[in-house]
C-alpha cells in the first residue's frame, strides 16, 4: 500500500479527452501507444505541470492532486522526479550544475549540492561529464545526465517520458541497462512512456497501451501477446517476447533461451538480450518443415483467439510462441486447440532488443 | 531579360545609395559643419555638462525601474499568458504609437499642479512637474515597450520544458524566473534594455511637456539640442548633437559585440526571437 500510485484523470484535449485510470505498485509500469495518445499529457498531469480538468493523483499515501477536494499540490512540493524526452537540460550551466539545480532549490548549500550531484553522476558513470555544457553532449549523455538530475533529490515517484527514443541501437542498450539498475535501486514506482513498444520490454514488468486518451489494455507483457484485447492492440504490441544469451559468430547470432531453446539471428547482439517474434512472422505447419528453417518450437495448440478477421494461436511449446494466422488458413490446417504443430521463423524475423543486464 | 535584370541590379544600387546618403550625409554633416575642435570645445560647456549628467541619470534610473517592473510581468505575459493578458501587452506598446506630446499631456493631466492627482500629491508635499522626477516618469512612460517588448517575445520564446523541468526538481516560481527564465532569455531582455535606453536618451516631446527644459534639473540632451539651436549656439548645438550620435552609435555597437560574447557561450547564433525588433536591423 505505501508504494502504490493511482492515478485518475479527465481532460479534454484538442482531439479527444483523455480518460484514465491506471493503479500500480513498486514497479515499472510502461504506457505505450502510438504519437498523440495522451501519454505525455499523462505525465505532465502527474508532475503537476498541466492541471486536468478533474482528476485525482495519488503516489505512496499522498495525494497530489483531487480537483474534487480542492488539493493541487504545486510541482515543486510533489516530489516526482521527471525525466524528459531530451532531457530538458538547462543549456546554460554546467552538468554539475544541473544535477545540483534540485538540491540548491531545497536549501541546500552549494557545496554540498555539488558533492551530491558529483555522487549521482558517478553512480551514473558520468562523472567525467560534470564541467561539461549540455548544449555539446551526445544523446546517450543528456538522458543519463537528465536521469541523475531527477533521481538525486530522491523523488517519490519516476517519470521518464520516451526514455529511448531517438538513440542509436548500441546506446539504447546502455541507456536501458543503466536506467532498469538505477530504477531497480531506487525501489520507487516508475511510469514510462514510449511509442515503441519494442524499446520497453527490457524495462517494464507491466504494460499498459494507450490509444486515443484511454488506456485499451493493462497486463503484463505475455497477456498482451497471447490474448490481445483488441486489433488495435495486436497490431502494436502483441508480440513474443524472450529473454536469453547472445553470442555473435560467424555473421549470426545464437541466442541461448533461459528455456532449453536456440534461437538464430541476423541482428548482431553480445550478452544478455530480449528476443522479439512478430506473431505474424511465425509459420505454423503440421509436419516439420523440409527446408532448413532456422528457428524452430513445436508443441500442441494451447488456444486460439481471434482478432478481427485473424487468430492468434497460443502454441504450447518449449517456451510458449504466439503465431497470427488469417482465418482462412486456421480453417484450412485444421488449427484447434490440442493440435501438434510446428512454428518456424526466419533468422530475420528474431530481432534483439536490449535489457537490463542483472 | 537581361536587360530587366541590368536594370533591377542598376535601380537598387542607385536607392541602396540613396538610402545610405539620405541617412549617412546629415549625420555626418554634424561632425563636419565645424572644425573638430570647436565641437570638443564647446563639450566643455556648463550647458552640455550638465544636460549630459541630467540625462544620464535620468535615462538610467528609467532603465532600472522599467527592469525591475517590467521583466516579472513580461515573464508572466510571455510564459503563462492570462485572460486579459492581450489586452494588457496593448496597454504597454500603446505609447510606441502615441505621439510623445500626447504623453506628456497625459502625464501632465494625470500628475500636474491641476491635475486628477495633483490635489493629493499636493497634500503629502509631493510636487512633481518640471522635477527631476518628472523627466524620469516621461521617459520611463516612453521607453517602457521597448524593453517590455522584447522581454516578452524572449520569454515567449523558451521552452517551456525547461522551465517544467525546474519546476519539478523544486524550484518555486521565483527561482525559476530568477535562475532558469532570466539567464535564458537574456540575449532579448539585452537587446530591450538597450533599446529602452537609446529610445528614453532621446526623448524630447513628453520631457519638455511634463518637466520642461531647466539646465541643470531638467534639460536632457536633446532639450538642450534643441534650446541651444533656438536661441542661435548653433555651435553648441552640433556639438551636443555629436555627442548623442556618437553615444547612440556606441549603444548599438557596445550591444552587438555583449550579444555576440554571451551567445557564443552556449553556442547559438544571436537571433531576436521572430515578431520583435532587430538592434542590427
Amino acid at each position: 500500500m505505501g508504494h502504490s500510485v493511482r492515478i485518475e484523470i479527465r481532460h479534454r484535449l484538442s482531439a479527444f479527452e483523455l480518460d484514465v485510470r491506471l493503479e500500480t505498485s513498486r514497479e515499472t509500469l510502461a504506457l505505450v501507444g502510438p504519437s498523440g495518445a495522451g501519454k505525455s499529457s499523462l505525465l505532465r498531469v502527474v508532475a503537476g505541470l498541466l492541471r486536468p480538468n478533474s482528476g485525482r493523483v495519488e503516489v505512496c499515501g499522498r495525494v497530489l492532486l483531487d480537483t474534487a477536494n480542492g488539493i493541487d499540490v504545486p510541482a515543486n512540493e510533489r516530489r516526482v522526479g521527471l525525466v524528459f524526452q531530451d532531457g530538458a537540460l538547462f543549456p546554460h550551466m554546467s552538468v554539475l550544475g544541473n544535477v545540483a539545480f534540485g538540491l540548491r532549490a531545497r536549501g541546500m548549500s552549494k557545496a554540498d549540492a555539488e558533492a551530491s550531484a558529483r555522487d549521482a553522476l558517478e553512480r551514473l558513470d558520468a562523472g567525467g561529464l560534470a564541467a561539461a555544457r549540455p548544449p555539446k553532449l551526445s544523446g546517450g549523455e543528456r538522458r543519463r545526465v537528465a536521469l541523475a538530475r531527477a533521481v538525486v533529490t530522491d523523488p517519490e515517484i519516476l517519470l521518464l517520458d520516451e526514455p529511448l527514443t531517438s538513440l542509436d541501437t548500441v546506446t539504447k542498450g546502455q541507456v536501458a541497462s543503466d536506467l532498469a539498475r538505477r530504477v531497480d535501486e531506487l525501489r520507487i514506482p516508475c511510469l514510462l512512456v514510449s511509442h515503441d513498444f519494442e524499446d520497453v520490454l527490457g524495462l517494464a514488468t507491466s504494460v499498459a497501451v494507450m490509444e486515443r486518451g484511454r488506456i485499451v489494455q493493462q497486463g503484463v507483457i505475455d497477456d498482451l501477446v497471447r490474448a490481445p484485447a483488441s486489433p488495435f492492440v495486436a497490431a502494436f504490441a502483441g508480440v513474443n517476447f524472450f529473454q536469453g544469451t547472445a553470442r555473435h559468430r560467424g555473421g549470426i547470432t545464437e541466442i541461448l533461451g533461459r528455456e532449453p531453446a536456440t534461437f538464430v539471428s541476423t541482428d548482431v547482439a553480445e550478452g544478455p538480450v530480449g528476443v522479439v517474434i512478430h506473431p505474424w512472422d511465425v509459420v505454423l505447419t503440421t509436419s516439420r518443415p523440409s527446408g532448413s528453417a532456422q528457428n524452430l518450437l513445436e508443441g500442441p495448440i494451447e488456444r486460439v483467439v481471434p482478432v478481427g478477421n485473424r487468430a492468434r494461436v497460443v502454441v504450447a511449446s518449449r517456451p510458449a510462441v504466439v503465431a497470427e494466422v488469417t482465418r482462412e488458413s486456421l480453417d484450412r490446417m485444421g488449427l484447434a486447440p490440442g493440435v501438434n504443430v510446428v512454428a518456424t521463423w526466419k533468422a530475420t524475423g528474431t530481432r534483439l532488443v536490449p535489457v537490463a543486464g542483472s | 531579360m537581361r536587360t530587366g535584370d541590368r536594370l533591377m541590379a542598376l535601380g537598387t544600387g542607385v536607392a541602396t545609395a540613396v538610402i545610405v546618403g539620405f541617412i549617412g550625409f546629415p549625420l555626418l554633416a554634424i561632425f563636419l559643419k565645424v572644425p573638430v575642435g570647436t565641437l570638443f570645445a564647446q563639450l566643455h560647456s556648463r550647458v552640455a555638462i550638465d544636460a549630459l549628467e541630467v540625462s544620464l541619470r535620468t535615462s538610467s534610473i528609467a532603465l532600472g525601474l522599467i527592469v525591475v517592473i517590467g521583466m516579472p510581468v513580461a515573464y508572466r505575459v510571455g510564459t503563462r499568458p492570462f485572460r486579459g493578458s492581450a489586452a494588457l501587452t496593448t496597454l504597454i506598446e500603446l505609447p510606441l504609437v502615441l505621439p510623445p506630446a500626447v504623453a506628456g499631456i497625459a502625464l501632465f493631466a494625470a500628475f500636474g499642479r491641476f491635475g486628477l492627482l495633483g490635489g493629493p500629491l499636493r497634500a503629502l508635499g509631493i510636487e512633481i512637474p518640471f522635477t527631476q522626477t518628472a523627466v524620469v516618469m516621461a521617459l520611463a512612460f516612453v521607453s517602457m515597450p521597448f524593453f517590455v517588448r522584447q522581454a516578452i517575445a524572449g520569454f515567449a520564446s523558451l521552452d517551456p520544458q525547461l522551465i517544467g523541468a525546474s519546476r519539478t526538481l523544486g524550484a518555486g516560481e521565483a527561482r525559476t524566473f530568477l535562475r532558469v527564465g532570466v539567464p535564458l532569455a537574456r540575449a532579448s531582455l539585452t537587446a530591450g534594455a538597450i533599446l529602452s535606453f537609446a529610445r528614453a536618451l532621446g526623448e524630447f516631446g513628453a520631457t519638455i511637456m511634463f518637466a520642461g527644459s531647466l539646465q541643470g534639473s531638467t534639460q536632457t540632451l536633446p532639450l538642450a539640442v534643441y534650446g541651444q539651436f533656438s536661441s542661435g549656439n548653433v555651435d553648441t548645438a552640433l556639438a551636443i548633437a555629436a555627442l548623442l550620435v556618437a553615444v547612440s552609435v556606441g549603444l548599438f555597437a557596445g550591444g552587438r559585440v555583449l550579444l555576440r560574447a554571451r551567445a557564443g557561450e552556449n553556442g547559438a547564433l544571436w537571433a531576436i526571437p521572430s515578431g520583435s525588433r532587430s538592434v542590427t536591423a
